[in-house]
């Protein structure tokens, strides 16, 4: 008999000993889905490349996260340090009223100051309002600064909210306002680009009032070109930016050659023929544009091989370079120069044309008069879009 | 010293230590529900709304400057929802300690001093806390109030030899933690941690209670004990209150590495410490 007891007590402290590995086996489940899912969510945002998709992925994952009706993102303006709506989704004009509450602004600025995540109830004290709501805010600090918060409007009662939903929001956010950060960093960087690309390209124009404007014609006709044929995204970006600095080399030619009404001598027609190989030169220092260099270099190469620097033939020749070589010689012909009269441009385009499969790559040569045609710029002594 | 003594000296003050009254059950069920990530808000003010004292002074410490909230917090689960289970947890534990200590109030240091000593203890290991990024400045702030709850013993329940600390440390000018020595056998980190262990604080408390003087004998939360001895140090160097002390141990060298703590950056703190110090008054106030 004492065997059999002793036999039962050993089966009771089994179970209970597998009870309790089941419930622990429960925890770790649980916690291994939650870190999956953070993983998952963490990810996403980080590889958003643009403000518009991390902010627009953000609001999307913390749906995920927390029953949601409705969200809103506020950025903080770096210079003023004001705070302003920058993003919106499902937000009706009751929700609208019950965040502008004069006071809610407050609750902002301490959410920022302290960097915490907090559940407000809805203070709409309105009596007949049955829909009452919870307004999650989740500051988004990058580097000890406020970048922004998250303002979640859920129907979960802010007492049914737990820590585990705060910690979660908290740590995605986190993610999320470094993202902004670099985000903003990189478009800083990009914009300051684009000016120093704006401001060298003026320098060579300036040089000559024949040719103000000259680059930025270039480029727009060459962007378009590029579109047209099917080029990858990043292709046309360096296309475009190329074809503002094609004749940054011209800064190392004397203004009275440039400016020379008369025809040039052998000796100065070699010093023009070097500025494609000087600009990619002056290019090459600038890192950030290298990928410019080649179409800069080859931009006066012919389709026959018989261009310059480097008599490259055909399809070896950069497509940017084919289509700047295009567009350059172009708009050269259809504006006025210190050496001749504008010819019009219905002529410049039989020029073109004559000229397909010798000088210009005839693929270019039919994309560009497609986009003439259809813009039906260029016909009428206007040649802008 | 006379081993027999010493040990007399100490199983007396065991035993007034085994009288101390427990902690309540509102509070030892709130240190267990907060640490559950399942806990919702709800939850944790279901709990502490059943001691009315307690939720009367949690609530008044919430809606105080220090926390400094827009809005007027009306209940329990508005405060956790806002200031977080952490806050709400360490509130009701500092309230339920100090219940334990209100009532006498002749004494040589005065309580209102010794209080704001605490409250600038708090305040600046918080601070620090924040400065490395330590995982909770929360429980900075609750270690720093109670890491001379030993002392408050001393006070209320051998009060007359307490006075005798007192006199001797400020005669001879040693530290109360010698005085301590001398006079009890038995100084006020060792009486806090055993009090610790009575009332089953969480392990971050105990630590930073016992180890304030000797940072390096805590192992597990060597961090947490660091915090708080500097903080006691720059509080009793920046005169905040009253501790007791007219020794003042210099910063040590672990110290002012972990919280690179140079002259600008001690300077810093102070100055931070200062502003958050006025919007303190609720704490040096809570014993009455």
């Amino acid at each position: 008999m004492g065997q059999t007891e002793d036999d039962i007590k050993e089966i009771k402290e089994l179970k209970e000993y597998t009870n309790n590995l089941e419930v622990i086996n429960e925890g770790l489940r649980h916690s291994f889905e939650e870190l999956t899912t953070l993983y998952r969510l963490v990810e996403i945002i980080a590889e958003a490349k643009t403000l518009e998709r991390v902010l627009n992925s953000l609001l999307d994952l913390v749906a995920e996260i927390i029953s949601c009706e409705g969200a809103m993102l506020f950025l903080v303006d770096e210079k003023t340090g004001e705070v302003d709506i920058a993003l919106k989704r499902n937000i009706s004009r009751k929700i609208e009223q019950k965040v502008n509450l004069q006071n809610r602004q407050k609750v902002i600025e301490w959410t920022l100051k302290k960097g915490k995540t907090i559940a407000m109830p809805d203070i709409e004290e309105d009596p007949s309002d049955s829909e009452k709501v919870t307004f999650v805010l989740v500051p988004l600090i990058a580097h000890d600064k406020p970048v922004g918060l998250i303002d979640i409007i859920t129907d979960t009662p802010e007492g049914d909210i737990t820590t585990k939903d705060l910690s979660l929001l908290t740590i995605l956010a986190k993610q999320a306002a470094l993202s902004i950060e670099n985000v903003k960093l990189y478009e800083s960087m990009k914009r300051d680009q684009i000016s120093i690309i704006r401001a060298l390209s003026s320098t060579v124009d300036a040089k000559d009032h024949f040719t103000l404007g000259h680059s930025q014609k270039v480029s727009e006709y060459s962007l378009k070109i590029a579109e047209n044929m099917g080029l990858s995204e990043r292709d046309i970006e360096t296309i475009k930016y190329a074809a503002l600095l094609h004749d940054i080399g011209k800064i190392a030619i004397p203004d009275d050659i440039i400016k020379k009404p008369t025809k040039l001598t052998a000796e100065e027609f070699d010093l023009v023929h070097k500025h494609p190989i000087i600009g990619s030169m002056i290019i090459k220092e600038i890192e950030s544009l290298a990928p410019m260099v080649p179409i800069i270099l080859h931009h006066h190469e012919r389709y026959d091989g018989k261009g310059y620097p480097d008599g490259l033939k055909g399809e070896a020749i950069p497509v940017g370079a084919r289509i700047v070589h295009v567009t350059d010689a172009y708009d050269t012909m259809v504006s006025a120069r210190a050496y001749r009269d504008m010819i019009p441009p219905e002529l410049a385009v039989s020029e073109l044309r004559k000229n397909a499969g010798t000088q210009f790559d005839p693929k270019v040569v039919e994309a560009f008069i497609t986009i003439l045609r259809k813009n039906s710029v260029g016909y009428d002594g206007q040649n802008g879009f | 010293m006379d081993p027999k003594e010493q040990e007399e000296a100490i199983n007396k003050i065991l035993g007034k230590l085994k009288a101390l009254p427990t902690l309540s059950i509102v509070v030892a069920k709130v240190i267990q529900v907060v640490s559950n990530p399942l806990t919702s808000a709800s939850d944790l003010s279901r709990i502490i709304t059943v001691d009315q004292a307690l939720t009367a002074k949690v609530l008044r410490l919430a809606n105080s400057a220090f926390y400094g909230f827009p809005f007027r917090i009306k209940n329990i689960t508005q405060a956790v929802s806002i200031l977080g289970f952490d806050t709400i947890r360490n509130l009701a534990l500092t309230v339920s300690v100090y219940k334990v200590f209100t009532g006498e109030n002749e004494s040589d240091f005065s309580h209102q001093d010794f209080w704001k000593h605490c409250v600038g203890v708090a305040i600046c290991a918080s601070l620090l806390a924040k400065k490395i990024k330590y995982r909770s400045p929360e429980g900075a702030f609750t270690a720093g109030l109670l890491h001379d709850i030993g002392k408050n013993f001393f006070e209320q329940f051998m009060h007359k030899e307490y006075r005798d600390v007192m006199k001797l440390a400020k005669e001879r000018n040693i530290s109360v933690f010698e005085a301590e020595m001398e006079v009890m056998k038995i100084d006020h980190t060792i009486v806090g941690k055993m009090m610790a262990e009575k009332w089953n604080l969480p392990h971050e408390l105990k630590a930073g209670i016992a180890s304030h003087h000797h940072p390096e004998q805590e192992t597990q939360e060597n961090v947490m004990a660091h915090l708080i001895n500097v903080a006691d140090i720059i509080c009793k160097k920046k005169s905040i209150g009253f501790s007791g002390d007219y020794v003042i141990m210099p910063i040590s060298k672990e110290g002012r590495e972990l919280f690179s703590l140079d002259e600008a950056g001690e300077e810093e703190l102070m100055n931070d410490l200062d502003k958050e110090l006025k919007e303190a008054e609720a704490f040096v106030n809570m014993p009455q």
